[in-house]
């Protein structure tokens, strides 16, 4: 049977983001892909060599449309490391909050576009519809739905006000009961487990080889969670579980994202009730002396991790940003080969994918 | 801890250049190590069961160019590699960590570092029309020009 190529992107109905697929069928039959990058390269890493460590804070922030708030944190934690500084607990736990809002709040998104691409409108409709109880809450709090802006080095630029912890208390409960009509959906619904079993699976051997993160790798029974392993900010104080799957599949990562929402409900939960009472920001020094700091976080798609060298001057001589999206890119010709070119798109949404995260 | 008996064994095993647990220059352990060397010593790391690298960072260390090797395994291990000025290579860590693939990749277009071993014909980040000098090179005059199409 002949072979034809289909290009998949950079501009797909399929395919939301900036990424080029080149898919080979035989039939309907998957048997080769090749992707690439670079659509929306920024040279952000270069970029942030020539502003200063306090102006980098608003670069970073645009490193990702989705997880933003994580990255500066990253970045910041880094900084302060460098300035070896202690953070006021109240200021820690405020990042925290804003984290795991973040974290359900790329759930439900990733959850929307995966049931939009398997042809669940209104499963997509009811995730967005529910995505923005928390990014009211986020615009609340900080006073951006997506972009935050409130991480500084040394803490949080703004407190949480009574009224908005009432509104925390009143909003989280309705959450959860929408989260768990939603997993009620994609446990049980049989169109959604239809074109979801068995499809993208990833065994526990792959995720090892390929050094895959976050829910892509706990769906395939790796308990991989840097808040749980090497807690970084505050998280040895919050107990919350880890969820992990042996599956392995598109399903498996679904239902590993939505449990992973319900935990996040619960450390936001936490964080209010044990938030600290004191100062938010501490005062850093404006010169940060040499060294290198290598900064670890979990982001919504897993492990970020932030390299920061700073020669004494102004500017870092280097940032270093490598997002969890790169390394569940490599994964996908793997998944794919073999698939009906039908469930390509439940591949692709399957590991959500942030291309202006892998670019940079 | 896996990654505390890898650092040890990295020691003993290999010719060390340097090696800290934690000397105030980084704060996680590192190892510093010729390029040569880089293969030998990520296989003495996956048998001691450290198999996840986060990332690689190309970095300046003063005049020379240095890729950092991130690995992670409750704690984080750095392998420092100095690239040689004149030979500017290193070997592909692909045969033995599939998973690498895409940060070779960066580090070759970036920084125009040979990775032996590793397909690299086409572009992966870059415009397919760069001209010039990798973006990331610092030791090198600047002379970067991007043809447009409609030029």
């Amino acid at each position: 049977m002949s072979r034809i190529t289909i290009p998949i992107g950079p501009q797909h109905p399929l395919l939301k983001e900036p990424l080029s697929f080149n898919i080979t069928l035989e039939g309907e039959k998957v048997m080769d892909s090749a992707l690439r990058l670079g659509y929306v390269h920024r040279g952000l890493e270069k970029l942030a060599e020539s502003r200063s460590f306090i102006q980098n804070i608003t670069l970073f922030e645009r490193v990702c449309g989705i997880c933003s708030h994580i990255h500066t944190t990253t970045y910041c934690q880094a900084v302060e490391g460098l300035l070896d500084l202690e953070l006021p607990r109240r200021g820690v736990y405020i990042r925290m909050l804003l984290c795991e809002l973040e974290r359900i709040h790329s759930h439900l998104l990733w959850l929307g576009v995966l049931a939009k691409n398997i042809g669940l409108n209104t499963v997509f409709m009811y995730a967005w519809r529910d995505r923005e109880i928390v990014l009211d809450l986020m615009e609340e709090i900080s006073g951006g739905r997506v972009s935050h802006a409130i991480n500084k080095i040394g803490g949080v630029r703004k407190d949480l006000t009574q009224e908005q912890i009432t509104k925390l208390y009143s909003n989280l409960p309705i959450l959860l009961k929408r989260v768990h009509e939603l997993l009620n959906i994609v446990e049980n619904d049989r169109s959604f487990m239809a074109r979801t079993r068995g499809i993208g699976y990833l065994s526990k051997e792959d995720v090892r080889r390929y050094c895959v993160v976050g829910p892509v790798a706990r769906a395939s029974g790796i308990s991989m969670d840097l808040r749980k392993d090497s807690p970084y900010a505050l998280y040895d104080e919050l107990s919350f579980e880890v969820v992990t799957m042996d599956e392995g599949d598109v399903w498996a990562r679904s239902l590993v994202r939505i449990y992973e929402t319900i935990e996040a409900i619960r450390l936001c939960e936490q964080i209010v009730e044990k938030l600290p009472a004191g100062e938010i920001a501490a005062t850093a020094k404006r010169k940060v002396p040499t060294g290198e700091f290598i900064s670890r976080s979990e982001a919504p798609r897993g492990e970020v991790i932030y390299y920061v060298k700073s020669d004494g001057s102004q500017s870092p001589a280097r940032v270093k940003v490598r997002t969890p999206t790169l390394t569940a890119l490599i994964t996908l010709p793997q998944q794919l080969n073999g698939l009906q070119m039908a469930d390509v798109s439940t591949v692709i949404a399957g590991v959500d994918l942030c291309i202006a995260c892998a670019d940079r | 801890m896996t990654i505390h008996s890898a650092f040890q064994e990295l020691e003993k095993r290999m010719n060390v250049t340097y090696a800290a647990e934690n000397d105030g220059g980084l704060n996680e352990k590192q190892v510093v190590l010729q390029a040569e060397e880089l293969l030998p010593a990520v296989q003495i790391l996956l048998s001691n069961n450290v198999y996840h690298l986060s990332a690689i960072t190309g970095v300046y260390d003063k005049e020379h160019l240095v890729l950092l090797y991130h690995f992670w395994q409750g704690e984080g291990l750095t392998l420092r590699i100095v690239v040689d000025g004149k030979a500017n290579y290193v070997d592909t860590l692909t045969v033995i960590i599939p998973g690498a693939a895409f940060y070779e990749r960066e580090i070759a277009e970036m920084f125009g570092v040979e990775i032996r071993g590793l397909n690299t014909s086409g572009k992966m980040f870059l415009p397919d029309n760069w001209e010039g000098e990798p973006p990331m090179r610092k030791d090198k005059p600047e002379k970067t020009k991007i043809q447009m199409e409609d030029e």
